[in-house]
């Protein structure tokens, strides 16, 4: 990995940073509705995804591990968002 | 005088124990990010309410830190061979893991009075433990960090490197997590 390609990924994971924080800020000391909850997560988890293959340099490397690394944080993510949706429809 | 195991076979066991270190981790937070969401179940009402005392905005704004701080950290580990750039990034990446922390410990005391309310408690402590459980691993790695720079080392770097990357993606999940679901 160079570094111009590093920036990149760097750029697109401050980028999904920034905008997930910002979107979080809008619904202070509310409940924020599921689908927008589920646009956090999502976003979340591309943030993840690229700090596991380009700052943890598995791209294309150890794809197996890649993979594993990626199942912990959709289990939760999946976890939170399923406990919203319980909550809404029970 | 025979070497006990080649350089090869050194860095096998070496990488073998950073993935337990890091599946470790991975498995100790697991276990608390479990019982958190087990608790708000069990009381939906009392975490709902200290929420309520809680500083998203700051806590979002210290993700784009410890993501800065993340980036430092890979940008130090890709730098083999040019030691001045390689101790900068190092020290940018202990600056900002300092700079989580100080947040951190900024965010902790407007939230420190909710935590005496009993109704309260449930949540309080299993935050404490669990975001305080985090910002330990912060404190500690970003100040070995600060080592790492001084004595720069292949190995110790990137394992360093990986370690925070961990930590990274553990606040990735905690935060909405516990701030916003």
């Amino acid at each position: 990995m160079d570094d111009s390609k590093l920036f990149g990924s760097a750029n697109w994971i401050m980028m999904l940073g920034i905008v997930g924080a910002l979107i979080a800020a809008q619904w202070k000391h509310e409940v924020i509705p599921g689908a927008v909850l589920a646009i956090i997560l999502v976003m979340t988890i591309a943030k993840i995804r690229l700090i596991v293959l380009d700052f943890m340099d598995l791209r294309g490397m150890r794809p197996n591990l890649a993979r594993a690394l990626m199942i912990w944080p959709i289990f939760f993510s999946a976890l939170s968002l399923g406990k919203v949706v319980l909550a809404t429809f029970l | 005088m025979a070497a006990i195991s080649t350089s090869e076979e050194r860095d096998e066991g070496g990488d073998l124990l950073l993935w337990v270190l890091v599946w470790g981790e991975l498995a100790a937070f697991g276990i608390l990010l479990t019982g958190y969401v087990v608790m708000s179940m069990l009381h939906p009402e009392s975490f709902a309410l200290a929420k309520l005392h809680l500083a998203p905005r700051l806590a979002g704004f210290n993700t784009v830190v410890l993501l800065a701080s993340s980036w430092q950290a890979a940008l130090a580990a890709i730098s083999q061979g040019k030691p001045r750039r390689q101790r900068l990034f190092l020290l940018g990446a202990a600056f900002l893991g300092f700079l989580f922390v100080a947040l951190k410990f900024a965010e902790y005391s407007s939230e420190w009075t909710a935590a005496g309310d009993e109704n309260l408690q449930t949540f309080f402590e299993l935050y404490f433990l669990i975001t305080g459980f985090h910002l330990a691993h912060v404190a500690f790695v970003a100040t070995l960090f600060v080592l790492a720079a001084i004595r720069l080392e292949r190995s110790t770097i990137v394992t360093l490197t990986t370690i925070w990357h961990v930590i990274d993606i553990v606040w990735l999940v905690m935060f909405p997590l516990i701030y916003l679901s």
